[in-house]
């Protein structure tokens, strides 16, 4: 028998493990898309979707309904990952020359699937990649980012345009590859 | 999260990469219910801490009302216990008690005692 969201949530709370593998297997695609953006590789993003169950789980009780179940879940995963990658010391890189831009961003985005864009992703720096993710996807202003990652705003701006340069860059590439 | 201009290139990103979905390799649950196995006992626990916090608090009134029964002043009644009066005169009392020794005394076969008066004994 399905269980209605609210249902779900309350059997999860009381620590009902059918509950709790009902809620994962509906959650955890989402969440381990996110994880495989941040993470190194795959076996970095399965820890780090462990342990952001694990805390959504405890936690779960102390989510009062304000905005969406899923991007609160979001928001533990992706501190999940930051804290994470707090421990190892994220490098910040210098600058890197822009690219003769020969292609449309929509052209380089638009070629790849999700998958392989993340595969890409997943081949910049630690440093670029999280604050691309933090600014791109998920939408933080860089004051923001400053503070999660315990940056400087400008610093956060800089590692965005490089990150973002870098990206281009290999996107550019892999057009070129598949062009030929 | 917040969305970014559908044009750009971050809102291009974001609109390819914010509802991608990924499946979990199959055994990454045993992980999880492993770790989160004991939250059913911390829920109870939690449960019974809160039951606790009723019972401490029933315990704590009951201890108020015995001190105050124990504290409170005496009432004004006598708590002798009436006894009952003595028929018998003391003197005819004792007597009964050397009978009772000679009649010992007669049942184990030794000489019957021969009680003296005070002023026999001083002479």
């Amino acid at each position: 028998m399905a269980l209605e969201p609210d249902d779900l949530l309350q059997s999860c709370i009381t620590g009902d493990s059918r509950a709790q593998f009902r809620f994962y297997e509906r959650y955890s695609p989402r969440l381990y898309a996110v994880c495989l953006r941040y993470g190194r590789d795959e076996g970095e993003a399965n820890d780090m979707l462990q342990e952001g169950f694990i805390k959504i789980f405890r936690e779960l009780s102390a989510f009062r309904g304000e905005g969406s179940l899923e991007a609160w879940m979001c928001k533990i995963m992706v501190n999940t990952a930051l804290s994470r990658l707090r421990k190892k010391s994220l490098k910040f890189l210098p600058y890197v020359e822009p690219p003769e831009n020969l292609y449309t961003d929509e052209d380089i985005i638009g070629a790849l699937s999700a998958s392989e864009l993340i595969t890409v992703l997943n081949h910049l720096p630690q440093g670029y990649r999280t604050v691309l993710n933090l600014y791109a996807i998920e939408g933080y202003s860089h004051a923001e980012i400053a503070t999660m990652l315990d940056i400087s705003e400008g610093t956060s701006r800089s590692q965005y345009l490089r990150a973002k340069i870098a990206l281009k860059n290999r996107l550019e590439q892999l057009k070129k590859m598949n062009a030929r | 999260m917040k969305p970014r201009d559908p044009k750009s290139f971050e809102g291009l990103l974001q609109k390819k990469l914010a509802e991608h979905q990924a499946a979990p390799p199959p055994n990454l649950w045993a992980k999880i219910e492993r770790e989160t196995a004991p939250q059913k006992l911390r829920f109870l626990a939690r449960r019974l801490n809160s039951n606790l916090h009723w019972l401490n608090l029933a315990a704590t009134v009951l201890l108020v009302v015995v001190a105050l029964f124990i504290l409170s002043p005496p009432q004004n009644k006598s708590i002798d216990l009436p006894l009952p009066k003595l028929n018998t005169p003391l003197q005819q009392q004792l007597k009964g008690a050397t009978d009772s020794i000679d009649s010992l005394k007669k049942l184990f076969h030794l000489p019957k005692t021969k009680t003296k008066p005070n002023h026999e004994k001083a002479n």
